[in-house]
């Protein structure tokens, strides 16, 4: 059935408050597919606000590329290092030649701008995230929770209906809603624990050094500022979705959103990170509220009469969008099966969220033994590594175990067949005295890249400041 | 909102501010810390390495005249040396930008300061600083000048590395003393000369390893003043004023006592590894000196 639906694209029937629109499908899950997915790719609504995602996305994609490559940092991070520290099951990915990955980060960028124009859109925020997926891949030091961000919205835009004639099915606005709303929900969720809540850490640490800051900064010594800050973001966080969907508080949230995110630029180096929240955010607003966007050659799309998906193709999107749902769910709540504190030892850290939860500061060196002769010597993170790896590799157990593999590695290629490799590491931890984390005892070398933590990481010692 | 309600919010605004104030901490500003340690640490110390110099310019002159044991211009070498590792947490700023340290006191080769001795042209400071290797001057180079006979060549070459040294050693402690009050002005510069302080005792502390026991010795003590009061490291500032431990909690400041401790007893590469573990992980966390913001989404 490929039911007729009606609804005033202007206005916001997606929310909290819906209720204006009009529609003839008897039941909202009496579709065929007999879902809400099935009814939501049925149930049209304005495009303008899909639009506007779309091309917020594109642009700001765009920028990070050209951003990217201005900053040097195609050179940096992923030709010029010696070894690449990569994630389990990846290290066959290496970068390209030279110019090749130059090609590729530029085409990145244009394929940016094609999506925030509209063409074929589909297919190119498939490329985009194929690409940018293999550039993240390229080494485990460059993860970052937006870039992870980045990867999901790209394979929303990549698998949902796009407008045709002005509107789009509910879907595609409501999942590109709740992929917004799980990172701020799962943030916020992360934040209950007793440093960020009971200690104020690591924000006490953070904010005590930027007291340089104009206006406040005498202020950002002060305990009671980083107890504020703490569970304000933990509020923020938590709540700042349903202020959002709630038509009534809507704009307020948002002005309240872009001033906690500019805050966080004005104290944090956190890159493009708050830029593309602020940027992305409007999709909350009702699906009408950028109409005049479609009014735009530039950015409107295609206007085709012809909305209808065939039943294969629905089925598709339906199965891919409960895929995602269910990833996005269980990724940030696998620590909770994982023994351990995620806090200590990052089980479970990965693609949840965990955002602005940890300061680490760390020491580390290891101890090769060549095990058929007895040959000991020691080797510096900095001898293998360049100065940004091993910045990651002395406060993340995994980079670390990468990083043995690694030496591990190079010592089999210079003829030492039977090697053992030991870490003499050492961290601090949310203002925690240093303690040590590796266990000395673990030979890395025969440790799986895909073995928890745990259990080549010594338990934490609860000494609070 | 009801009567009850209107009343009840402000109350419950109150009791949060009053309870978030009461968590308000009694630290130190930092502006304070920096201008303490460079004005009652770094140039102090820096005016009694001048004063040292000064007598080891006079007595290399008495020593050339037969008025002065070689032990005694020996034991003002030492004490140079070891005035200036102690001030290696202020081999920043002034003293970076002069380049002091391939001046004062460099590594020397004995073969090439021993290849100017009795040149057609005489060296002299000038020539000293300008026209030869760091290898050839410095203190370093009056040790091996005074194991030689105070002939009147050796004499020539020692007094110009002792004025080379004592002009170099004026120079940073004025420019340390003018310079002083700019590296507290405001929190900005406060942050800088912090940083700078922490990353030179850390580079300090690798370089000790190297070093014979007494001068690694020399060079710990230096960077202890900088981190615990009443542990002056110059005879005429008392130590019971503002140092970075005043930045830090009490269990890192108890740490650090300990680690500096066993340290200066035996000063071996464990005990100096402990020393620098503390350092880069509860001191540099704390300060917010490099904070590496390992699930803060970086910069990208």
């Amino acid at each position: 059935m490929a039911a007729t639906v009606t609804a005033d694209p202007g206005h916001d029937n997606t929310s909290c408050s819906a209720g204006r629109a009009t529609q003839t499908v008897g039941s909202p899950f009496g579709s065929p597919f007999g879902s809400p997915f099935g009814y939501g790719l049925e149930r049209r609504v304005s495009a303008s606000s899909y639009v506007a995602f779309r091309v917020a996305f594109g642009a700001l994609v765009a920028i990070g590329q050209v951003r990217f490559v201005a900053r040097g940092w195609v050179h940096e991070l992923y030709l010029a290092p010696a070894e690449h520290l990569t994630y389990p099951g990846f290290s066959w990915v290496r970068p390209l030649p030279s110019t090749a990955m130059y090609i590729l980060v530029g085409a990145l960028a244009v394929l940016g701008l094609l999506i925030a124009a509209g063409w074929r859109t589909r297919e190119c925020a498939a490329a985009f995230t194929a690409g940018f997926v293999y550039c993240e891949l390229i080494d485990a030091a460059l993860y970052l929770n937006h870039y992870w961000f980045i990867t999901l919205a790209g394979l929303l835009l990549a698998l949902l209906p796009t407008p045709a004639g002005g509107t789009v099915p509910l879907v595609s606005v409501l999942a590109l809603r709740a992929q917004l709303g799980v990172v701020y929900f799962f943030a916020g969720l992360a934040k209950l624990n007793s440093d960020w809540l009971l200690r104020a850490e690591p924000l006490r640490t953070w904010l005590a050094a930027r007291t340089d800051r104009p206006v406040i900064g005498g202020l950002m010594d002060e305990a009671w500022l980083a107890f504020g800050f703490s569970w304000v973001g933990a509020i923020f966080d938590l709540t700042i979705v349903g202020w959002l969907l709630w038509r009534r508080s809507r704009p307020w949230a948002y002005v309240v959103l872009v001033a906690f995110h500019v805050a966080t630029a004005m104290f944090f180096q956190i890159g493009m990170f708050p830029w593309v929240m602020i940027a992305l955010t409007p999709i909350f607003f009702a699906p009408g509220w950028a109409d005049w966007l479609l009014d735009r050659r530039l950015f409107a799309t295609r206007q085709r009469d012809s909305p209808g998906l065939h039943a294969p193709m629905r089925r598709a999107i339906v199965a891919s969008l409960v895929v995602l749902l269910a990833l996005n769910v269980a990724l940030p709540l696998r620590h909770y099966a994982a023994d351990g504190n995620v806090r200590w030892n990052d089980d479970g850290y990965l693609l949840s969220w965990r955002v602005l939860l940890t300061e680490r500061a760390g020491t580390a060196w290891f101890e090769v033994v060549d095990l058929a002769t007895g040959e000991q010597w020691t080797v510096g993170l900095d001898e293998v590594l360049d100065d940004w790896q091993v910045a990651g590799a002395l406060t993340s157990p995994a980079l670390l175990l990468a990083a043995a593999h690694l030496v591990a590695n190079n010592a089999r290629s210079n003829g030492h067949d039977s090697i053992a490799v030991y870490a003499d590491a050492h961290v601090a931890w949310n203002g925690r005295l240093h303690q040590r984390w590796i266990d000395p005892d673990v030979d890395l070398a025969r440790v799986s890249e895909f073995a928890p933590h745990r259990s080549f990481m010594l338990d934490p010692i609860e000494v609070t400041l | 909102m009801t009567g009850r309600g209107t009343i009840l919010l402000p109350v419950v605004l109150a009791l949060a501010a009053t309870a978030l104030a009461s968590c308000s901490s009694d630290v130190a500003e930092r502006a304070d810390v920096v201008a303490a340690l460079v004005s009652d640490v770094g140039a102090p110390a820096f005016a009694d390495l001048a004063a040292t110099t000064g007598a080891l310019r006079s007595e290399v002159d008495q020593w050339c005249v037969g008025d002065t044991p070689t032990a005694e211009v020996s034991n003002l070498v030492t004490q140079a040396r070891k005035q200036w590792l102690g001030l290696s947490p202020f081999w920043f700023g002034p003293t970076m930008e002069r380049r002091s340290r391939f001046v004062i006191d460099p590594r020397v080769s004995a073969n090439e300061v021993e290849s100017l001795v009795g040149m057609i042209e005489p060296v002299d400071a000038m020539a000293l600083r300008e026209r030869y290797g760091a290898d050839q001057r410095g203190l370093g180079a009056i040790d091996v000048l005074l194991s030689a006979e105070p002939t009147a060549t050796v004499c020539n070459d020692a007094r110009a590395n002792a004025e080379l040294v004592d002009d170099e050693a004026v120079a940073l402690s004025t420019e340390w003393q003018s310079t002083a009050a700019e590296r507290s002005a405001n929190d900005g510069a406060a942050n800088t000369t912090l940083g700078s302080i922490v990353n030179e005792a850390l580079f300090a502390l690798m370089a000790a390893e190297q070093r014979p026991v007494d001068a690694a010795r020399a060079q710990l003590a230096g960077i202890r003043s900088v981190f615990h009061a009443s542990t002056a490291v110059v005879s005429t500032v008392d130590g019971d004023r503002l140092r970075l431990d005043a930045l830090l909690d009490v269990a890192v400041v108890e740490q650090l006592r300990v680690d500096f401790d066993a340290a200066l007893a035996n000063p071996d590469a464990d005990m100096l590894d402990a020393v620098e573990r503390t350092i880069l992980t509860n001191v540099v966390s704390a300060l917010g000196l490099s904070v590496q913001f390992s699930d803060a989404d970086g910069d990208g």
